[in-house]
């Protein structure tokens, strides 16, 4: 299972990628982005994201990350193609 | 498959008068060159002495931009003639117009589904003036781009003076895992691609593109590659500008999984019939612009981790 600590260190790349000025705090109730709050969820979920506006349950760090950039605000990402 | 191979490099470089040489050796003759210049008036296939037949001029604009299904179509008719026995040949060079961008050359080469039939990626050759090359890669965003894509680095003008240290410093910053050639190539190896480790695998940067490496000694999940990659495509979208390893798949001890991107596309898996080495490791080459270091493993990580829960039963 992905630690806090490296949980908080691939925000933080993302943020970086992303271009956005926020940072990641550890919180008491879990990991700070800005306005948002990362917390862990129970099976068969792994993250919740709650924000101002609205809150999500994601089964998946992939699922987290475009869940974030979703709630910052960053334009939707590149769909692979094969 | 019929390998195609490209050659680029800046404005002056000397890509003609590279293909004009290789085209004189009898190791290389049998070769179809497709020649892309961007001007009103074409000079280059002129200097390329070559058979009319398998010499193919696109010069309604630059190949990176505006002529992608022009290049598919042409791929396909040598195709044709060839099956027809009208001509002959046994690879493909692309020469690129100076400013040329790469990448959505080899999109072409790799999204049309009638091209991957018949023609393989071959190498992405990339030739810098050894003279002014530095000064070209410092004032050029498309030079520095070409530096980058490159499966082979070959200096040109040598005759002319040495290679600088700055100018080989600049090349690595950009591109530490393709390997420089500075004398009299040889044709048989000068195309040769594949899967290449950087001498040290910390991340190399220069101008905002750099290489990091991921090695894994533990096999992977098929599922986790896949996500991976696929989040890498979301996340880097056009900074992510080449990718390519080998890897170990858990469904597959035996046979390494050949992966190849770039950008946001993605080939299908290859897979060669065996390891190459006694080194059985996952090694995955990224080479990208502005993509934070640890990045592309710590996501891997972190899907890895996920995955075999999930095959576990969490």
């Amino acid at each position: 299972m992905i630690t806090d600590a490296e949980l908080r260190a691939l925000l933080l790349d993302c943020l970086r990628l992303w271009e956005r000025p926020e940072t990641v705090i550890a919180e008491a109730g879990g990991l700070r982005v800005g306005d948002c709050i990362i917390r862990r969820a129970q099976a068969p979920l792994r993250w919740v994201l709650a924000s101002a506006a609205r809150t999500r349950a994601v089964p998946s760090v992939v699922a987290l990350l475009s869940a974030l950039r979703s709630a910052l605000g960053v334009e939707p990402g590149t769909r692979a193609r094969t | 498959m019929i390998p195609v191979s490209i050659v680029t490099g800046f404005l002056g470089s000397g890509k003609t008068t590279l293909i004009s040489r290789l085209l004189r050796d009898p190791r290389f003759a049998d070769t179809a060159v497709i020649v892309n210049e961007f001007g009103d008036i074409a000079l280059d296939h002129e200097l390329i002495a070559s058979s009319d037949e398998t010499l193919v001029q696109l010069a309604t604009g630059c190949l990176c931009c505006a002529m992608r299904s022009d290049l598919a179509t042409t791929l396909l008719e040598l195709h044709r003639r060839r099956a027809a026995r009208e001509i002959s040949f046994a690879r493909v060079l692309i020469e690129t117009s100076g400013l040329a961008d790469p990448a959505p050359i080899l999109h072409a080469l790799m999204t049309d589904a009638a091209v991957n039939e018949r023609f393989a990626i071959g190498a992405v050759l990339t030739l810098v003036d050894a003279l002014l090359g530095e000064q070209t890669l410092a004032r050029h965003p498309e030079a520095r781009r070409q530096v980058a894509f490159a499966d082979r680095i070959l200096f040109s003008k040598t005759d002319l003076g040495p290679v600088a240290g700055s100018l080989r410093e600049a090349i690595s910053a950009l591109n530490a895992i393709a390997p420089t050639i500075e004398t009299s190539p040889d044709p048989a190896t000068l195309f040769v691609a594949g899967p290449r480790l950087p001498p040290d695998p910390a991340a190399h940067h220069g101008g905002g593109i750099g290489a990091t490496t991921v090695v894994r000694t533990e096999p992977l999940p098929a599922a986790a590659l896949t996500l991976w990659l696929q989040a890498l495509a979301e996340h880097c979208g056009a900074r992510l500008l080449r990718l390519k390893g080998l890897v170990d798949l858990v469904e597959m001890p035996d046979q390494p999984a050949v992966i190849h991107a770039v950008q946001h596309v993605i080939a299908p898996l290859d897979w060669l019939e065996r390891w190459p080495s006694a080194d059985r490791r996952t090694r995955i080459v990224l080479i990208g612009e502005r993509i934070p270091r640890h990045f592309p493993a710590r996501l891997l990580d972190a899907i890895i981790s996920e995955v075999v829960q999930e095959m576990r039963g969490r």
